[in-house]
């Protein structure tokens, strides 16, 4: 343990650096996936599954809206932040639902913890998360108050 | 589907009592219902033809456990079938055990399920579990996040952010507990009005699930088997899932649940409907419930999902007393995961499946529900994914 590092304990729940790497695209891009046959598209991405509404197997990269509106939030301020987030303020926790009628689970940032309404609309960020055990930062989406 | 050959029945049942420090390992901890269940039986456990054992891999180090449990609880030259279902993980094994009975294999077995919550180390490995971790976990969304923030939509879609609804369910919970030695809250003072309806930490603790850790077993049997013991009691089991992504919920991937979104569990409905089927029963005729409620919004949906109720509709009910041993469908009468205590694999379908057993016998003391004779089990794991529901009748 060094003062470089100082968040960096032994963590049982880290995701390994290779496993974020090879993830990376869904944290970054959102990247989800879309049934050539039906069209239906999908959050997290299902490549080499099944599409649930038709059955058909082709599914492809997609990259939905990067805005929506907040379906629902609260304040995470009941005492079980997750690890590496203790030092962050409450967080605003939402359901987000995209331009296209995805649904994501997420964050708003620079909330103070405040709650945000239903309705108010929202666009992707990119923000800091925490470290990986190797202590590089993750980084991923957030969203944030739109104009 | 195709039915079932045979009736199955619970013949016998134990289960570890809440106690603040417990320094035995898991195997010791496991074994001591086991045993206690078998002596009351006069069985030893070379009678188990087969046994489950469901356990959370979140507490044991051991990567397999079938091993280590078929050693220590005397059934090595038996099948020991492990599961790590989470919280379900119960439903899970006693569905597993329920089928191998039915279909005429075996005639007598053991679901063993036990969960020592103190162990999670840190406790941030219980939140990872019934999580998209590539996305979610890795983004610090966890297990209580879900949680709550399903909680936080409920309250919202269908106006109970009063919390008056809530704060009558967490009653009726921590007042069938002060009636149960068994509850982790049967000691402690029941709580004002004042703390129930509270907003913050404090609020939330009382209104939400006890921690506790837990062993449970069932002893189940053919029908045949089960007439030379006493009072046994019929057993059905549904089992449904739901996607992992919480996301998901809404425009939900399956044709029949299209139009669901997070206040919708349509997997306990799923499950629900199979165990009925089953049972050849209606969910009207279900004398006593026990629901998987880690919070009173979890419970209104529990019960909405299992059709007693049409959704949004279970907060009004609850104030007007219904969950009540004297109400039209009294729930969670040995306290529920607020009182009774929410120990994840280690009791959350077994100590249901207990007491039910205990109403339908007679034997629920000032928690007894007049004329019992049919009940429901329902529990849910790695957060809202996976669900088992049990339909119990009185045999013979």
């Amino acid at each position: 343990m060094s003062n470089e590092f100082p968040e960096m304990i032994p963590r049982t729940e880290c995701h390994s650096t290779r496993r974020t790497y090879r993830t990376k695209d869904s944290r970054y891009h959102m990247k989800g996936s879309y049934c050539t046959d039906c069209g239906e598209k999908y959050f997290p991405p299902r490549q080499g599954l099944r599409c649930p509404n038709c059955g058909g197997r082709d599914l492809q990269d997609y990259y939905p809206p990067k805005r929506g509106e907040v379906l629902t939030s609260w304040k995470d301020d009941v005492g079980y932040p997750a690890t590496g987030y203790t030092d962050f303020p409450p967080r605003t926790i939402v359901v987000v639902k995209l331009d296209d009628g995805l649904h994501i689970i997420s964050e708003v940032v620079e909330m103070e913890g405040e709650l945000v309404e239903k309705g108010t609309p929202v666009k992707m960020v990119i923000r800091k998360h925490k470290r990986e055990d190797t202590g590089n930062w993750v980084y991923g989406y957030k969203f944030a108050l739109a104009e | 589907m195709k039915d079932t050959s045979r009736q199955v029945a619970v013949i016998g049942y134990a289960m570890t009592k809440p106690k603040a420090k417990d320094f035995r390992d898991y195997r010791q901890y496991a074994a001591e219902p086991v045993f206690a269940a078998l002596d009351e039986l006069g069985l030893k456990p070379e009678d188990m033809e087969v046994w489950t054992v469901a356990y959370n891999e979140r507490t044991v180090p051991d990567a397999a456990i079938s091993p280590h449990m078929a050693d220590a609880l005397g059934g090595l030259n038996a099948p020991v079938i492990p599961t790590s279902t989470a919280c379900a993980g119960g439903g899970v094994g006693t569905f597993s055990l329920y089928n191998y009975i039915a279909s005429g294999r075996y005639d007598i077995g053991a679901s063993v399920s036990f969960s020592q919550t103190d162990l999670f180390y840190p406790m941030e490995t219980a939140s990872a579990a019934g999580n998209f971790t590539d996305v979610d976990y890795a983004l610090g969304l966890t297990h209580f996040h879900y949680s709550f923030l399903r909680e936080a939509y409920y309250q919202q879609e269908y106006g109970t952010q009063d919390l008056r609804a809530d704060a009558q369910w967490a009653w009726q919970d921590h007042w069938y507990a002060r009636r149960n030695p068994e509850a982790v809250r049967y000691h402690s003072p029941m709580p004002t009005d004042d703390t129930l309806k509270a907003g913050g930490i404090q609020g939330m603790r009382i209104r939400s699930a006890a921690g506790r850790s837990q062993a449970c077993v069932l002893i189940m049997a053919s029908e045949d088997v089960a007439r030379e013991y006493d009072l046994p009691v019929y057993i059905d089991i549904g089992l449904a899932n739901r996607p992992a992504y919480m996301g998901a919920h809404f425009h939900y991937p399956h044709p029949d649940h299209r139009e669901c979104d997070i206040s919708h569990q349509p997997g306990t409905g799923v499950a629900a409907r199979r165990a009925l089927e089953l049972a050849e029963t209606k969910v009207d005729d279900i004398d006593v419930f026990q629901v998987h409620d880690l919070t009173p919004s979890d419970g209104f949906m529990q019960m909405e999902s299992l059709g007693v109720a049409k959704p949004g509709e279970m907060p009004r009910l609850a104030l007007e007393g219904e969950t009540a041993v004297k109400g039209r469908f009294p729930t969670n009468t040995d306290g529920g995961a607020i009182g009774f205590g929410h120990s994840s694999v280690g009791g959350d379908f077994h100590s249901k499946v207990i007491e039910n057993m205990k109403q339908i016998r007679g034997q629920a003391g000032e928690r007894q529900v007049d004329g019992a004779e049919t009940a429901l089990a329902q529990a849910y794991g790695t957060h809202q994914s996976i669900d088992a529901v049990a339909i119990m009748r009185r045999c013979f």
